[in-house]
């Protein structure tokens, strides 16, 4: 069934790419890579931006087969549910993430007193209802809501320009390529967002415009990380690796001293709206990445991923750091930094295959996926 | 001799009518009358008599008038005052009384023909539609020997005439609207639509009302599938009733459990046909002044018949105001209590003092507040509503003056809810059609906001388009064209632009004509 149009798709690889690397990212990637952060952002997303080539190359030539059954006609059984567990932990572990980056900016900007559970219940019932309606509403909702995203830009680097120093970025370069590879390496967990194209293969509506549609969004969405990350080094300088959450310190910086009647609220409310909306487009990935491995029904799936966050939020309440050092930590940062390159070059081998077996033995072919 | 015949007729008779009965009591057994009785008329008088006055338990408001054609009885039946007697008597009873004898065999053609001069007689030999017939304010003749009965269309009802519906008056335009005549509502529509392709589907629903229903397209332009649909959906419903045209909607409704309008519903010609241009298909109802359409967008709601009558630029201006309305309408209470309560620090100084100035000393939270302004308002709506004209004056002046005048001086409110409350109730009525969803959205928006603040809100608002994205009733997603994204369709949307350049029909709403004009409209 096709549920979801090219452009939705775009507008939802668009929230994607920016999820992680908008929010409490900076921060850790000016940890990691001191001032040339910005070089390494423009590193990162380009690599990304590669391999999202090859999905959509699959999209357009099997559009009728999902990943799934890709996997299993191209590499068998073992191999697909191997695929999803992976990915299933890849964005299973982005959701925790970013469930708790929500948290910590509300907790910032919007309500100065909330307790953990006051926070995570009207959540959780939000993410289960997202999940049992799956791909094709969700992605209507993103279309429906996605003027908030421009606006949220729009304020989050307007109301700090008279701030902005062009000395604050200079020079480009400060440390060597081998220091910034170093510091890439630990934060390569921030990439990997081009993986949402491979749930949605098979279930999009292949037009003309697909592969230019998708390019255009993740271009856009390319650039805007860049002139976000060139507008925090050019406001912060040498002082950006003590910001925490970017998206609210960037207008903030420009408002403060005053307390009441700030003009970024505008912007804190937009910035709500699209982290629950990254959120959901999460929940909706892990949810059918779980499928995949375990098929079940979505009432089942979407209570036990609302059930297992539960848990996860409640240890998370006291002890993020931990959790942060475990991201950061180099095990964890060399499974990631395998399962990003492994991943385009198993779904360009699965392809190959279903490709070979399509010229070989078509009728019998088209009758087992009939 | 004679008396031992009439004693046999006699007995005869009441066989019949203890038959009858016995078969007519199946239906309160939940059987039909079809299935269970003798659906043939006899040829004899006195039995149809006496079975008609059984069947309508000897009621003073069925006249059965008996007369001779010729040399034959005969006997005319009807309903008490849903007759039209002047003609009636002109060309049924006059007609008949001038024949003196009848020379060739009868049949009903001879006496249709020859004798009776209605433009509207059909001939039925089947029980149950003579009686559904004769409830329906036709007079039915029945002569000797015939097999068959002449059903006369002479009904006459009396009904208001066609006026200016009260929720849908508009400065410029059509101004008349539907009544209750089914068939009056038709031929509105059809003097509208001068086109062989306008269809219309006859249907009768309710076991003891026999509601008539007009299922009525464009056969050029509606999509057959929808129309199969809702005809099928239609012919489904097993009810005894069907007194307005609600009814119906809840059966075509895809998700009726939700309290949010599925179909669309229309006081007037113009829309409907407007409606049915665009490929929606109209139920026309007998009994009730509002015509439903499907299938039925959001958007539709915003959208006034005044907006194309109109500069397009001034219909963009309202309906952006419409839009306006329907935020302040469902977010201001809401956004009050949770700036109050949590984010305070959102208002700008002056607004922030002004409010402090007014709400010191109040006993009651920011919450309940409102909560208690709303409760005023949704009461004195309901009171004025129920009560005489000159009442419900009286009483608005009361609840808005008095009521709130006291409670603020009384301390009890602050002027800032009342003012909040007061503005969210007037923009309800921008869009009466939504009024009672929108009412109840406030209710739900003002207790996220109580809870959570604006989290509460931003994600109840969330989960309202969520759920509005999912119903998709025959094809026809509820939030086009803004999601999914339809660019032809916004020309139409919350903006509006000039007729010349909508070129095609909506592509929201499943049909299979796109083009709705050629280019070069405007070229001398």
């Amino acid at each position: 069934m096709k549920e979801v149009t090219s452009s939705q798709l775009g507008k939802m690889l668009f929230l994607s790419i920016i999820s992680m690397k908008l929010t409490i990212i900076p921060a850790l990637v000016t940890k990691y890579c001191g001032t040339d952060g910005k070089i390494g952002i423009m590193i990162l997303t380009m690599l990304d931006f590669l391999t999202m080539l090859i999905y959509v190359n699959c999209m357009e030539k099997y559009p009728n087969m999902t990943m799934g059954e890709i996997l299993k006609v191209g590499l068998g059984k073992v191999a697909h549910i191997l695929f999803f567990t992976i990915l299933f932990l890849f964005f299973g572990i982005k959701c925790v993430f970013i469930v708790k980056q929500a948290h910590i900016y509300l907790v910032d900007n919007l309500v100065e007193e909330m307790h953990w559970l006051a926070f995570t219940i009207p959540l959780l019932l939000f993410l289960f209802y997202v999940m049992i309606k799956g791909r094709r509403v969700l992605a209507r909702t993103i279309e429906f809501l996605f003027f908030m995203v421009l606006i949220s830009f729009a304020f989050t680097l307007l109301i700090p320009i008279m701030k902005w120093k062009v000395t604050n970025i200079l020079p480009l370069m400060e440390n060597d390529w081998g220091s910034l590879l170093k510091g890439l390496f630990f934060v390569n967990f921030i990439i990997g967002d081009y993986f949402l194209l491979l749930v949605f293969v098979g279930r999009v509506k292949i037009d003309a415009s697909l592969k230019r549609t998708l390019i255009g969004y993740a271009l856009s969405a390319v650039v805007l990380v860049w002139v976000f990350y060139f507008v925090f080094y050019g406001v912060f300088g040498k002082i950006a690796i003590n910001q925490g959450l970017a998206i609210s310190d960037l207008p903030l910086s420009a408002v403060y001293p005053s307390t009441i009647g700030r003009l970024d609220w505008v912007s804190v409310i937009c910035w709500v709206f699209v982290i629950l909306m990254i959120m959901a487009i999460m929940f909706v990935l892990v949810k059918s990445c779980f499928e995949e491995v375990i098929p079940c029904n979505k009432y089942w799936s979407s209570l036990i991923i609302v059930g297992v966050l539960f848990v996860v939020m409640a240890i998370l309440y006291f002890d993020l750091e931990a959790f942060i050092q475990l991201i950061t930590s180099t095990w964890f940062c060399a499974i990631c930094l395998a399962v990003q390159t492994l991943m385009p070059f198993v779904v360009w081998l699965a392809s190959v295959r279903v490709n070979r077996k399509m010229m070989e033995k078509p009728v019998r072919f088209q009758k087992e996926q009939s | 001799m004679h008396q031992y015949i009439e004693g046999k007729q006699v007995l005869r008779d009441l066989f019949f009518l203890y038959n009858s009965s016995k078969k007519t009591n199946n239906y309160y057994k939940g059987k039909s009358w079809v299935s269970n009785m003798n659906k043939k008329i006899a040829t004899k008088n006195a039995q149809n008599i006496a079975y008609l006055k059984q069947r309508f338990c000897n009621g003073d408001e069925l006249i059965i008038k008996e007369f001779f054609l010729g040399q034959y009885h005969a006997f005319l039946v009807y309903m008490v005052g849903l007759i039209d007697v002047e003609i009636l008597t002109d060309f049924l009873i006059k007609p008949a009384q001038r024949v003196e004898k009848i020379s060739q065999p009868l049949t009903s053609d001879y006496l249709i023909q020859k004798v009776f001069f209605l433009p509207q007689l059909d001939v039925c030999a089947d029980w149950e539609k003579i009686v559904t017939e004769i409830t329906k304010g036709k007079a039915v003749v029945f002569v000797e020997s015939l097999k068959e009965a002449m059903i006369a269309n002479v009904d006459k009802f009396k009904e208001r005439s066609i006026s200016e519906p009260p929720t849908s008056s508009v400065l410029r335009g059509p101004r008349s609207g539907f009544i209750e005549n089914y068939k009056v509502n038709i031929s509105c529509i059809r003097k509208i639509l001068s086109t062989s392709h306008l269809r219309t589907k006859i249907l009768e629903v309710g076991k003891i009302t026999k509601t008539q229903i007009a299922v009525m397209y464009i056969d050029s332009i509606a999509d057959d599938k929808i129309v199969q649909d809702i005809v099928k959906k239609i012919e489904n419903i097993n009810i005894d009733g069907v007194l307005d045209s609600f009814y119906i909607a809840s059966y075509l409704e895809h998700h009726p459990q939700s309290m949010f309008k599925q179909v669309g519903t229309e006081e007037k010609p113009d829309i409907v046909c407007a409606k049915m241009l665009e490929g929606r298909i109209a139920i026309i109802v007998d009994g009730s002044p509002i015509v439903l359409t499907v299938p039925f967008l959001f958007i539709e709601d915003l959208q006034s018949s005044g907006d194309y009558y109109d500069q397009h630029s001034r219909a963009r201006f309202l309906r952006w105001l419409r839009v306006a309305s329907l935020l302040i309408t469902i977010l201001f209470p809401g956004m009050y209590v949770a700036v109050q309560m949590y984010h305070y620090k959102t208002m700008p100084l002056k607004f922030l003092i002004t409010i402090m100035n007014s709400t010191q000393g109040l006993p009651l939270t920011p919450f309940l507040e409102i909560v208690f302004i709303l409760l005023l308002f949704e009461v004195l709506y309901e009171a004025s509503l129920r009560m005489p004209t000159y009442l419900g004056l009286a009483l608005s002046v009361v609840g808005a003056l008095i009521l709130g005048d006291t409670a603020v001086k009384a301390g009890l409110v602050s002027p800032p809810a009342v003012m909040i409350v007061a503005m969210s109730g007037i923009t309800l009525y921008t869009i009466p059609n939504q009024s009672g969803q929108l009412s109840i959205l406030r209710w739900v928006f003002t207790f996220a906001g109580g809870c959570f603040g604006f989290y509460g809100i931003i994600l109840l608002s969330f989960f309202l388009i969520l759920y509005l994205n999912d119903f998709d009733g025959y094809g026809s997603p509820y939030l086009a064209p803004i999601s999914p994204n339809i660019k032809e369709d916004k020309k139409d949307a919350l903006s509006k632009i000039d007729i010349v350049h909508m070129r095609t029909r909506p592509k929201s709403v499943v049909n299979h004509n796109p083009i709705r004009q050629r280019k070069g409209g405007r070229k001398s």
